[in-house]
């Protein structure tokens, strides 16, 4: 209950500001970028503050630190191929396997210590939301398909999420620094990131379907791990 | 390579609190996000280099820029083929498919160079950010306000070095069995190393049931949480806040009163010597100094 009201103030919150912004700009002069930089940190905070106030036990915030390392290393160990990297495949599955919320902080930890090592800047909460949401939607499609799911489904999956990615990429760089801010700019800005994106798509479906007949069934066996509860048996004098 | 690119925390230790070496890159970020004023960008561009100087910063700096020059090419090519907004045409090109007629303007061209400034700024304060705050004491600070996120990004900055160690064994395991790790084309490279990515999987997910284990024999989920922090407020701190408000304080001012107002289209306003722009720009550059110039050093 008290989860539910603290993402309906903040959610309410979001909107008063969107409200009173268009108010005193109502004539599209509203500095966008400052808003979306806004916006994207609330909408992070909300899915935080959802992973705070869960019954987290303590095998899951390690199974999570695990892949978000997996994925990190991931990055390293494909260095030597631009944009051509197992990161996204390892969020996806995690997601699939262990759900949004599991998905979400895969993918956000991933980006946010990666940075760590990597270098700080503006593209870093971008990247915690891009790969948070890989995570969630992946999550969700578990729990449509199960277990039943294909690699070549993982590979479609990976290579809408190859493009989405980069244009939520672009969203800071199109919303900071361009002008006019309409379609023109907008499919500009998308283009020339177009062959980063079919990289990271073309990565995505060559992981899917080479690594998820290994990598789905060892997942999937750790999560059953994951909820098996231990029963005591009680004894006489407990009885 | 992943001894380097792990090697964090080795840098200069500055006896700020980690909470005034936090805020302070956010705050450039923040100011170059709000503010489009050239004069008030052009200062807050000279006060980030130097902070990442005195930061320590400046090599990574230096190298994040070798990879964004492209990104600041394009924002000004972008900018000056697609605004045709400018009213100060200085060449009409020839039509180009999708783009129509070609107008360089003297405003598309100062906006774009304004926002090149913009981008700096932040490629800056996140160079500052890395360099005086190592990520032991930034994810310290997280624990205070998000414990459980910050316990699994912590976890996660103690595995990542590891399986990396951990990657490179497995490397030298799969030569010594002959796999050719770096030779043939990328499809047979890739393909390669698909057995690393595999063991490493198996042997991370193993691990974190131990460390899942040892962190329930310490004690963790058992009710309230104890802590233990370094991090210590002292005067040098406050000065660096009073200087951060009294800049934000600054800034409101600034809006409010039009000094900091620049409009590009369809004609520049406010340039170059409107109202209280330069003076404010200096005090603005003024306060934002005194955070690293008073950046001490310290053996840890």
């Amino acid at each position: 209950m008290k989860r539910r009201l603290y993402s309906a103030l903040l959610i309410l919150l979001t909107v008063a500001l969107a409200f009173l912004a268009y108010t005193y700009w109502p004539d599209g002069d509203l500095n966008w970028a400052l808003t979306s930089l806004f916006l994207l940190l609330l909408g992070l905070g909300l899915f935080y503050l959802r992973y705070e106030r869960a019954a987290v036990t303590s095998k899951e915030t390690a199974v999570i630190a695990s892949l978000a390392a997996v994925a990190i290393v991931g990055r390293i160990l494909f260095a030597p191929f631009p944009n051509f990297k197992p990161t996204t495949y390892i969020v996806l599955l995690a997601g699939y396997v262990f759900g949004p919320r599991a998905g979400f902080m895969v993918g956000a930890t991933a980006a946010l210590v990666s940075n760590l090592f990597f270098g700080q800047g503006p593209w870093t909460p971008w990247q915690m939301l891009a790969w948070g949401l890989v995570g969630v939607t992946a999550g969700w499609l578990g729990r449509v398909r199960g277990e039943r799911v294909t690699a070549w489904e993982l590979a479609g999956f990976g290579l809408i999420w190859g493009f989405l990615f980069g244009w939520i990429m672009n969203l800071w760089t199109w919303l900071s620094t361009m002008y006019p801010l309409n379609f023109t700019t907008w499919w500009l800005t998308n283009v020339r990131s177009l062959p980063f994106d079919i990289a990271h798509a073309a990565a995505n479906v060559l992981f899917a379907l080479l690594l998820t007949k290994t990598f789905l069934p060892i997942l999937l066996r750790f999560r059953r791990k994951l909820t098996t509860t231990t029963l005591e048996v009680l004894t006489d004098e407990k009885r | 390579m992943n001894r380097k690119l792990f090697s964090f925390g080795s840098g200069p230790f500055f006896r700020y609190h980690a909470a005034t070496l936090t805020v302070y890159p956010m705050l450039l970020l923040f100011l170059a996000v709000a503010l489009q004023h050239p004069i008030f960008l052009l200062m807050l561009l000279a006060v980030s280099v130097l902070a990442v100087w005195r930061g320590g910063g400046l090599s990574a700096f230096g190298t994040i820029l070798r990879y964004a020059w492209p990104l600041l090419l394009l924002i000004v090519v972008l900018n000056v083929l697609v605004s045709k907004d400018g009213a100060t045409v200085l060449w009409i090109g020839p039509n180009l498919f999708l783009l129509g007629k070609i107008r360089l303007t003297m405003e598309a061209l100062l906006f774009s160079g304004v926002m090149v400034v913009r981008m700096l700024i932040v490629l800056a304060a996140g160079a500052l950010f890395v360099a005086w705050l190592s990520p032991d004491r930034s994810l310290g600070l997280l624990g205070r306000i998000a414990r459980r996120s910050a316990v699994t990004a912590m976890m996660t900055t103690r595995l990542a070095p590891y399986l990396a160690e951990q990657s490179e064994q497995i490397g030298d395991v799969l030569r010594t069995r002959g796999v050719r790790l770096d030779q043939g084309g990328p499809v047979q490279r890739i393909a390669a190393r698909k057995p690393m990515v595999s063991v490493l999987l198996i042997s991370a997910l193993e691990g974190s049931w131990q460390v899942a284990e040892a962190m329930e024999a310490r004690g963790y989920g058992m009710g309230r949480r104890t802590s233990y922090t370094r991090e210590r407020w002292s005067r040098r701190d406050g000065l660096a806040w009073a200087a951060m408000t009294a800049a934000v304080w600054l800034t409101v001012q600034s809006a409010w009163s039009g000094w900091s107002e620049f409009v590009f289209y369809p004609r520049l306003i406010g340039w170059p010597f409107a109202g209280g722009a330069w003076i404010a720009a200096l005090v603005l550059g003024t306060l934002l100094l005194v955070p690293p110039l008073f950046a001490k050093r310290s053996r840890r």
